[in-house]
């Protein structure tokens, strides 16, 4: 059984007249100690991908379909006091800006403690140990002194640490990372994502990680899912989809890394802009933009096959079907 | 901390003494007090009298000199008018107006901050929209016409209230109040709500649009992801946060309540200190208004001081350092 199984998810923005299609029937499964990068542009979709799976979504985006199933529970059926009671538990969630994430007038420990207290019945003291053993697991030194500390007076990289421990603190079984090393330095980068990765593989943590990096994605990831415009155009392991991607889209990103051509030569780049998802273009929403195009690209193309455990959404994909 | 409070006195004190020129000199531009104080009829003889009785045949540096000698010694000089001491006079209006602004500060926060709470959580609803209309109201209507409705409405046509005085005060600790009484209670009542009309509703909006400020933030997404209940998000994450902004507000507008109470204590002929002040500008009675100035300027330093120490309460990134 997948810890997260997600199937054809789809995401609306503004009123119900003419609502734009931020994501457009995305299906996703993680397995147990599994690492699955989301990866994708501002505005593919990425970001409200990981806030609907954990139910945090706001008006005026609303979940206008699909399934939502976390151990084999299908959240998308739950109120939200219950879909409360697996959030933090059950599924944990990271966000960017580790600045931004704590509350700036809570103490760590308040912080940390409360996080506990809202889904076990542990006493204050208990609560307590737990933090200051979790705060240690996050390579935290000192974790006693930080415990008693404002945010404000940590660093951006001990901050992520701290709001690591807090999503870790009740052992998930999945993480939603939504970017948390983008904030950083290359080190700290690094550094955070070693740490995931440790933990990944102590507790079988399944982790969502989403990404507009490909590099981070590369080295860390089993398998990879790039998102366009709110769909999934390709998906298949980290280092197949890399090395020879199917997506003419993943394809042109992979080319805009710098470093993919001689130094001195440009950078490849897109010509073009994302399509507008109010209402979404008709047929393949990167057909504006891609040197492969054909006149039978103004039909949507399907998700399909592209080679072992690899799906692509393109007619003309740049590795052959088997 | 010390360096602190040290830094902050000499602040008030360079601040007491410039308002106290500013007075002196404005009070003395004004016009002649005898010209007021003596009986028309007097002669020559005993308007000089008078004048050099009361040091004003002096020119006004001289005048000065000596205000601001006898001010180092804690005197503010005697009223023209009443011939007591002019500090006196003050201090012993002083707790009618403090009554009246603290009585007017708390209706303002318990009515408007739980008001605001719910304007910024819910700016959808009906109700949010209504309060939020009603608040717009309360910030535009003058005071002292909603003070003449009031005293038309219940005092005259629904004859519930009385419109005048302090009504019976009690003594707790040698201080004459009327909150001791019920009617003391009943006078107070008025007033007290006219003046917290404006404040009221500029606490509501404030608290309006700082909750709707913490809700976008991060911190309140990353509580909901960890799950916490909404009523911990809320009471504990957003209202620490807005707390700061109410705070330093809040004793802005204690110290703008003292000073402003004139126009209520007149319309509710409220013996307070601003009703002395009115009396003491028409009788050019410059002891009076410039005691009353110092002891305004004072209340106001203070009352900053105080919600500077707070505001290093409640947000634990302020630390109170003397900066170089």
């Amino acid at each position: 059984m997948s810890v997260l199984d997600v199937k054809d998810l789809t995401i609306h923005i503004g009123d119900t007249k003419s609502p734009a299609h931020a994501v457009d029937s995305v299906s996703l499964h993680i397995e147990r100690g599994e690492v699955v990068a989301l990866v994708g542009e501002s505005g593919s979709g990425k970001t409200l991908t990981g806030l609907a799976i954990a139910g945090l979504l706001d008006p005026p985006l609303r979940r206008v379909g699909g399934e939502i199933t976390l151990l084999g529970e299908d959240l998308s059926a739950l109120p939200e006091r219950q879909l409360r009671r697996r959030r933090g538990d059950r599924l944990a969630m990271v966000f960017q800006d580790p600045m931004a994430t704590l509350n700036p007038v809570l103490r760590i420990e308040t912080q940390l403690v409360e996080t506990i207290r809202a889904h076990r019945n542990v006493g204050r003291s208990a609560a307590r140990d737990e933090a200051l053993a979790m705060l240690d697991e996050v390579g935290i030194t000192f974790p006693a002194q930080r415990l008693r500390a404002y945010p404000h007076e940590l660093s951006g990289g001990m901050r992520q640490r701290v709001a690591i421990a807090a999503a870790l603190i009740n052992q998930p079984a999945l993480l939603i990372a939504d970017e948390p090393t983008t904030a950083l330095d290359v080190t700290l980068q690094a550094q955070i994502l070693a740490l995931i990765d440790q933990y990944r593989r102590d507790h079988g943590t399944a982790v969502l990680w989403i990404t507009h990096d490909l590099g981070v994605a590369a080295g860390f990831a089993d398998r990879v899912l790039v998102m366009y415009a709110g769909q999934i155009v390709e998906s298949g392991p980290c280092a197949r989809v890399l090395h020879a991607p199917a997506h003419p889209y993943t394809a042109a990103l992979l080319g805009a890394i710098p470093g993919s051509v001689p130094p001195g030569t440009p950078l490849a780049t897109l010509p073009g802009q994302p399509p507008s998802l109010s209402p979404p273009p008709e047929g393949c929403r990167f057909r504006a933009r891609c040197p492969r195009a054909e006149a039978a690209c103004i039909a949507a193309p399907p998700q399909v096959a592209a080679g072992e455990a690899r799906t692509v959404r393109c007619f003309f994909p740049l590795v052959t079907p088997p | 901390m010390s360096g602190f409070m040290i830094r902050r006195l000499i602040q008030a004190l360079l601040v007491l003494l410039t308002m106290s020129a500013l007075v002196f000199v404005a009070v003395f531009a004004i016009g002649d007090p005898l010209a007021l104080l003596v009986d028309p009829q007097a002669d020559r003889h005993d308007i000089a009298r008078v004048r050099a009785g009361l040091g004003l045949d002096q020119p006004w540096w001289v005048q000065y000199a000596r205000f601001v000698g006898a001010m180092a010694h804690g005197d503010l000089g005697r009223s023209f008018v009443h011939g007591e001491p002019a500090i006196r006079l003050v201090l012993e209006r002083m707790p009618a107006t403090l009554e009246l602004a603290v009585a007017a500060l708390l209706i303002a926060l318990l009515v408007g901050v739980p008001l605001g709470l719910w304007v910024g959580l819910q700016p959808r609803s009906w109700s949010a929209r209504l309060i939020d209309a009603l608040s717009l109201l309360g910030f535009s209507l003058p005071t002292f016409w909603v003070g003449m409705m009031f005293i038309m409405l219940f005092g005259v046509w629904l004859g519930w209230l009385p419109t005048g005085g302090r009504g019976e005060t009690t003594l707790w600790l040698g201080i004459p109040l009327s909150i001791g009484s019920l009617d003391g209670w009943r006078h107070l009542l008025l007033p007290a709500l006219t003046l917290a009309l404006f404040k009221c509703s500029l606490l509501l909006r404030l608290t309006a649009s700082a909750t709707r400020e913490a809700l976008r933030q991060d911190y309140v997404r990353f509580a909901r992801a960890r799950g916490l209940h909404p009523a911990r998000i809320v009471f504990v994450h957003v209202f620490k946060n807005i707390l700061i902004p109410i705070v330093t507000v809040s004793g802005l507008e204690f110290g703008s309540l003292i000073a402003f109470a004139v126009v209520t204590e007149t319309v509710f002929a409220w013996p307070g200190m601003g009703k002395l002040l009115i009396e003491a500008i028409g009788q050019l009675d410059r002891p009076v208004v410039v005691a009353y100035l110092l002891v305004t300027v004072t209340l106001f330093v203070t009352i900053n001081l105080v919600v500077d120490l707070l505001y290093a309460l409640l947000d634990p990134r302020v630390r109170l350092r003397s900066r170089p």
